[in-house]
């Protein structure tokens, strides 16, 4: 019961990670700022790897899995640093 | 928002810096004053407004790229627009608001609260923009 | 090695977080104070998965509910939060 609990509960984490980025990707169109395009991917590399887990059942400390989880997150670190760096620069 | 007197550079100088009229008038004041520190108790007598308050605003100006500390006194801060040529719109928007101050004052309250570019703001460290 | 990727994400998560709620304090637009609890959930699940299976290898329940849930509970909160602040509050 519980396997099924948290498979269905991965689903709802793929689901939700699908649409916050598609929500960052049209805020990218509208706003030209790289950040939000690189959340956008960023969220869905959280849902793929989400997805995944829900496929194969496997543990999470396997190799390819948390690749995937940390890409996700240095995403959004180079976002933050990128952002900081163009500041320098140009407008944005 | 639109007004045909008052020119793109002042309106953007408006939208990206300056989110109050004490703001404004802060600005305006180290602007006129061209060098000279002030501390934030000088600027609330000026102002007359609170101390307290006043070092707050002078912090955000710096923040804003507006005013850099002076180091004459610990929170003495003077005019120094980032970029330095941002200088010729503050004069610009000086010579407005004393011509036009009800058009000025209105651009000033009728900012949008730009949501998206508060959510990628948050993510500098240091808030003054080019 | 996967330890480290847990604890850099939990991290990030949390400088997210801090960073968006900061901005909130500052600002009072209400999309920042959801995405920064979504952060936070994330910051939570990335330390659940770090307590889960480096902290507590043995250990597979707590309170009767498997570590796996625990960790999507928080995520799943977070999220739902930031969905709710991007539909109302985002623009």
């Amino acid at each position: 019961m519980q396997t099924t609990l948290y498979t269905f509960m991965l689903g709802g984490l793929v689901m939700g990670c699908f649409v916050a980025g598609l929500f960052f990707l049209r805020f990218w169109r509208k706003t030209r700022d790289r950040l939000f395009a690189i959340f956008a991917i960023a969220f869905w590399l959280l849902g793929v790897n989400w997805l995944a887990l829900a496929f194969t059942q496997q543990d999470e400390v396997k190799t390819i899995y948390y690749a995937v989880r940390l890409l996700a997150f240095v995403l959004i670190l180079y976002a933050i640093i990128d952002k900081n760096r163009a500041s320098r620069r140009s407008a944005m | 928002m639109d007004d045909p007197g008052i020119s793109p550079e002042v309106r953007a100088l408006i939208v990206d810096r300056i989110d109050s009229v004490v703001q404004l008038e802060l600005l305006l004041l180290l602007q006129a004053s061209a060098g000279r520190a002030w501390t934030a108790a000088e600027v609330a007598q000026q102002l007359r407004i609170d101390p307290s308050w006043a070092a707050g605003q002078l912090a955000e100006l710096v923040s804003r790229g507006l005013a850099s500390p002076a180091g004459d006194a610990p929170d003495a801060v003077r005019y120094a627009p980032t970029p330095p040529a941002l200088d010729a719109t503050v004069v610009q928007l000086a010579r407005d608001y004393a011509e036009r101050r009800v058009t000025v004052i209105t651009m000033i309250f009728s900012k949008p609260v730009d949501k998206l570019r508060t959510f990628a703001d948050a993510f500098r460290f240091r808030k003054d923009r080019p | 090695m996967a330890a480290i990727v847990y604890i850099l994400c939990a991290l990030t998560s949390l400088a997210c977080a801090v960073m968006l709620w900061r901005g909130f304090a500052q600002s009072r637009a209400r999309f920042l104070m959801w995405s920064s609890l979504c952060f936070a959930g994330l910051a939570v699940n990335n330390v659940l998965l770090f307590a889960d299976k480096v902290v507590f290898p043995e250990t597979t329940d707590v309170l009767g509910i498997s570590f796996p849930i625990w960790r999507s509970v928080a995520a799943l909160i977070g999220l739902a939060l930031l969905i709710y602040g991007l539909i109302w509050d985002a623009e």
